[in-house]
């Protein structure tokens, strides 16, 4: 069974819709699996008849319609992820300013603190790069989606690979977010320019709503952030 | 012409399980089969598509799922017809035979019969 097993996982990877429906098609695949290994045939020929499984996904995300994110639901998730962000950075931002690094000529920076702040500084660049692409790319979805039940889907439903979640992400490296974001009140599909580019949607996770308390604490996360930065003065500023 | 097919299979799948099912009730898989039997191949499109369609029927009220349980092996599931399901293969089958009577006549190029109004 290992070779329907890989194949149905693979049908179910690209699957997008509620649990109900996901468990009613495995529950059919499977059992189409087995009723045709009764009659003789080999999982090979079997998976001939049914079709590739991106084929018997992309006809099974045709039925669903698909619920899209609201320019608000997105601008409140981006929010949160920028909150969270914040809570890395600041910090660090904070910590170095306090230990002379932030705002110092390199030359007159001790070498005890260029090197471990350098690399951090790194990781804050890095984690700026790679934090939106590689959690949508992998997950479908950043910190602040996943509260706000929001996910990153192909126009066909099916998962998002690295390709097309950095091509949707060039606006905020080239700091042209904000334009790219007001197509998503104007687009059928409420999609960003580069949504449409890069073939993607973002739609609400099927079955859930936002919860009210997600609002809240997307909202409230850069707060936090910025508390972070006052604690840490209070702590360790000049008295 | 691929798309003309294409076409009439997708408006006509559901007329045409629903009629395979009339029959009796019927595993996903025999179903699926029997469909590409019972077209002399011309309905032998990818089975994984079809249930998605089944799908449809099932929410609508058409079909009800039902576990058989063999004299040995796992429960296999069954798709049945519904009273529901009965009356809407009637409706589509009126329909399909008044559609098809229609082209036939156009195709042959002759005026419909002043009987018929």
């Amino acid at each position: 069974m290992t070779t329907a097993n890989r194949y149905i996982d693979e049908v179910m990877r690209n699957v997008f819709a509620a649990a109900e429906d996901r468990d009613r098609l495995q529950a059919d695949l499977r059992s189409h699996f087995a009723e045709a290994e009764a009659e003789g045939r080999a999982p090979r020929e079997v998976i001939e008849g049914l079709g590739t499984p991106e084929e018997v996904a992309a006809a099974f995300n045709a039925e669903r319609e698909f619920r899209y994110a609201s320019f608000w639901q997105r601008l409140v998730a981006f929010v949160g992820d920028a909150g969270l962000l914040m809570c890395v950075v600041l910090p660090v931002l904070t910590l170095g300013f306090l230990a002379g690094v932030v705002g110092e000529e390199p030359s007159n920076v001790s070498i005890v603190w260029l090197v471990p702040f350098g690399l951090l500084f790194l990781a804050i660049l890095g984690l700026g790069i790679f934090y939106f692409p590689l959690l949508e790319a992998h997950f479908g979805k950043t910190f602040g989606k996943y509260l706000m039940r929001l996910r990153v889907v192909r126009e066909d439903g099916s998962p998002i690979g690295l390709g097309a979640s950095f091509v949707r992400r060039l606006s905020f490296y080239f700091d042209m977010l904000w334009v790219d974001a007001l197509f998503v009140l104007f687009t059928d599909k409420r999609q960003r320019a580069l949504d449409i580019v890069a073939k993607t949607i973002v739609v609400r996770e099927p079955g859930e709503d936002t919860p009210r308390w997600a609002w809240i604490v997307c909202l409230l996360l850069p707060a936090a952030a910025i508390c972070c930065l006052l604690c840490l003065f209070a702590l360790f500023g000049p008295a | 012409m691929e798309s003309l097919e294409r076409e009439l299979r997708r408006g006509t799948l559901e007329l045409l399980l629903l009629r395979i099912l009339a029959d009796e009730p019927t595993y996903g898989y025999e179903l699926l089969s029997r469909l590409g039997k019972r077209s002399s191949g011309r309905f032998h499109i990818k089975e994984g598509t079809l249930y998605p369609v089944l799908y449809r029927l099932e929410d609508a009220g058409l079909v009800v799922p039902e576990w058989n349980q063999p004299a040995r092996g796992a429960a296999r599931k069954v798709y049945r017809l519904t009273a529901a399901g009965e009356e809407r293969l009637v409706e589509l089958t009126t329909e399909w035979r008044g559609f098809s009577a229609a082209i036939d006549t156009i195709l042959s190029g002759q005026e419909p019969e002043e009987e018929e109004r």
